[in-house]
Parts: C-alpha cells; sequence; structure tokens
C-alpha cells in the first residue's frame, strides 16, 4: 500500500471490494483537490464540477486498475487532469483570447481558505489574476504548473500523474514558466523575450 | 524537447533544488549574464505570484452529487465486469443439470445397448418410430390438400388473418413499450457534509 493515511487506505481497500460508502468517503475526502485541479484547468466553476464528478466516475469504473502501491490521490488527480486536457483540446477550437476571458470571476459558491476581508480581497485579486494567466497557456503546460504550485507535487508525481517522463515535465514546467513570464510582463526590455513566444505555441 | 543546461539551472533555482555550490556558481553567472538575471527575475516573479496559491472548494453537496451519479449509473460502468460471471454461471446451471440424466444414462441404458440383440431391437424400434410419424405427416398433408379442394377461403384466412393480427399484436406492444415511462430506482446515500 502506498504511504498515504490509514483511514484512507482503509476506504480505498473496501472500495476495492465493491463497498460504495467506503468511496463515498473519499470522494467526501477528495472532493476539494479533485474540484480545484478541474476549476483550475477548466476556469469555469459549472463545468469544473461537471469534470470533478466525470472524473470520481471514472475512478469508481476503473478501481480495478488503481494499483495499491501508488497513492490514490496522485491516481486521482491524474484522471482528473487528463479529462480536463481532454476537454479543454474539444474546445480549443472556440479559445477565447484574454480580452474575452476577463469576465472570468471565482463563482460566488467558491469558497477559499480562511483569510480576513483585506486579505480575502488581495488573494482573490491574485487569484484571478492567477486564473486569467492559466486560461492563456496551453492545457499541458497548465496541468503542470496546478499539480507543482497547487498541490507541491514534485517532478516524478507530476510525471506519473500525467503519464510521461520526468524530462518533459521540467520542459513544460519550465516553458510552462516562460509562457507566464511574458504574459505577466509582456514588454521586457530582456532580449530573452523574444524567445518566449514559442513556448505559448506549443503543447 | 529537452531544456539546456542553462535552462534546466534555472528551472532548479526556482524550485529551491541547487546545491550551496551549483547556488553559489548560479549566483556569480547571474551577476556577470545581465540577460540571465532580468531572464531569472521574471521568471521569480511568476514563481512568487503562484506560490501559496489557493485552494477552492465544490459546492457542500458535491459529494451526494457524485454518489447519486454512481449509484444511477452502477450497473453502466459494472456491466462489463458482470458479464463473464454471468457467462460462467450460464455455462454451470445446465452442466449441473444434464450431469445426473447423464450419469442415469450412462449407468442404465449405456450397458443395456452393449447386449446382443439391443442395437438391432433398438433400431428397429426407431424405425417403427420414424414410419408413424411419415404415416401422421401424410395423412395431414392430405387432410388439408381436401380442405384447399373443398373450401379453399378457410386456409386463405388462416394464412393472411394470422400474419396481420401477429403483426398487429406486435406494433400495439412496440408502441407501447417505446412511450412507457422508464422506472429507476436510486439508492440515494447520504454522506456527511465537505471536507
Amino acid at each position: 500500500m502506498s504511504d498515504e493515511a490509514p483511514m484512507v487506505q482503509q476506504w480505498v481497500r473496501g472500495a476495492l471490494g465493491g463497498d460504495q460508502v467506503a468511496f463515498g468517503q473519499l470522494v467526501e475526502y477528495y472532493q476539494r483537490p479533485v474540484f480545484n485541479l478541474a476549476y483550475r484547468m477548466l476556469g469555469d466553476p459549472t463545468e469544473a464540477e461537471d469534470a470533478a464528478q466525470e472524473a470520481f466516475m471514472r475512478a469508481y469504473a476503473n478501481l480495478e486498475r488503481y494499483d495499491t502501491e501508488r497513492s490514490f490521490k496522485t491516481w486521482l488527480l491524474s484522471i482528473t487532469s487528463n479529462h480536463c486536457i481532454d476537454r479543454l483540446r474539444k474546445r480549443r477550437l472556440s479559445w477565447l483570447s484574454i480580452d474575452e476571458e476577463e469576465g472570468i470571476m471565482p463563482h460566488p459558491a467558491l469558497t477559499s481558505s480562511e483569510a480576513g476581508p483585506e486579505e480575502s480581497l488581495l488573494d482573490g485579486e491574485r487569484s484571478r489574476m492567477m486564473q486569467e494567466l492559466l486560461a492563456q497557456i496551453p492545457p499541458d503546460y497548465r496541468a503542470v504548473v496546478v499539480l507543482r504550485y497547487w498541490y507541491d507535487m514534485s517532478y516524478t508525481e507530476i510525471a506519473e500523474a500525467l503519464e510521461t517522463t520526468e524530462s518533459a515535465i521540467k520542459s513544460r514546467l519550465f516553458r510552462a514558466r516562460q509562457a507566464l513570464a511574458s504574459l505577466l510582463d509582456p514588454a521586457p526590455s530582456s532580449p530573452h523575450a523574444r524567445t518566449m513566444k514559442p513556448a505559448m505555441e506549443g503543447s | 524537447m529537452a531544456l539546456s543546461p542553462k535552462q534546466d539551472r534555472l528551472n532548479r533555482a526556482l524550485d529551491e533544488q541547487l546545491s550551496a555550490a551549483e547556488l553559489l556558481a548560479f549566483q556569480s553567472l547571474l551577476e556577470d549574464e545581465p540577460d540571465d538575471a532580468a531572464m531569472f527575475e521574471r521568471l521569480r516573479r511568476v514563481d512568487d505570484l503562484f506560490r501559496q496559491p489557493q485552494m477552492v472548494a465544490p459546492a457542500p453537496d458535491f459529494a451526494a452529487k457524485v454518489m447519486v451519479r454512481i449509484a444511477a449509473e452502477e450497473h453502466l460502468a459494472y456491466a462489463p465486469r458482470r458479464r463473464p460471471r454471468l457467462f460462467i454461471w450460464g455455462l454451470v446451471i445446465p452442466v449441473l443439470l444434464v450431469l445426473p440424466v447423464v450419469l442415469f444414462l450412462s449407468l442404465t441404458v449405456f450397458p443395456a445397448l452393449t447386449q446382443p440383440g439391443a442395437m438391432t431391437a433398438l433400431l428397429a424400434g426407431l424405425v417403427r418410430v420414424l414410419g408413424t410419424i411419415t404415416g401422421a405427416a401424410g395423412a395431414l398433408l392430405r387432410g388439408l390438400s381436401d380442405l384447399v379442394a373443398s373450401a379453399p377461403v378457410g386456409p386463405l384466412m388462416v394464412l393472411t388473418v394470422i400474419p396481420m393480427l401477429m403483426v398487429w399484436a406486435w406494433t400495439v406492444w412496440y408502441f407501447q413499450t417505446q412511450n412507457r415511462p422508464q422506472t429507476v430506482i436510486v439508492p440515494v446515500q447520504f454522506v456527511g457534509s465537505g471536507s
């Protein structure tokens, strides 16, 4: 078994044995990270909820494929990120520009971590800015950035979740950072700015 | 595409993965190369922005909704897994039913067949049965032939009205089943509030 909390391991064992209540406990426990990942990837709370539900459904339907030596959370996030990447690819044709996406605001139903009103305001603004930046980078880069910053995953864990190599993850993360830097500061004095545009195009 | 050594060093510096010696070398590189220093600064700004981001939570009834969907669609999700099990039972049950008959036959009838004259008697019996069946079939055909010759309306009615009635009954049954509302029993499971 993976090094997850004993109660998680117990629920996983129960779910693998066909116990729906145990799977319900896993949904309860992991709903926040799964929904957060879907929201960060898709940028729309309604679509994120649907994608997160779908991710749990897929996890349930494919429980037999889960390797108990791996982290259940990583497996679940892997399903979620792959599902969100698929959704983003499907809507690629109707990709919105930054001006059009300015209307995207965090949904009122979305609750953030405990903070005072001023902190909430600043955090809300920061969160909105991050979301806008994320919306403009390719889905593959977005997944790496979210898994790295929101979940503090190592390169190895991200590679496992996205079913690719560690070297590919390092490359994607660097190019994602480059792309985000050029979006954050569109007219840098540095000649490096010229090398950033290609990073936005590839995925 | 793999990263160049310089890009890899920038990445690792942002992720605080450089050793003390590598960090010193990196700092002196930044002092010597203003472009690299500017680049690192720009990447560091991104890193600062994305450090300790907020997690958003789903609606309070999210987990309950997932469980309702799972309960409603479970038969679909598990259908492929149940099929082999049903197939195996489909083989086992007929074998269990047929086995006593085979055992009975092997203990009673088959030994008798090995006795002299038993096979001849059996074949003679079979010929008699076949003769009776063909005789009955011939009589039936002759009767039908007489019926068609004497009253052709009867067989005509049988050959047209009965199929028409069958088609009508099938059509009525088909449309009734198509329009019938599907009853799906969804066992709702209440799971506690969100974590």
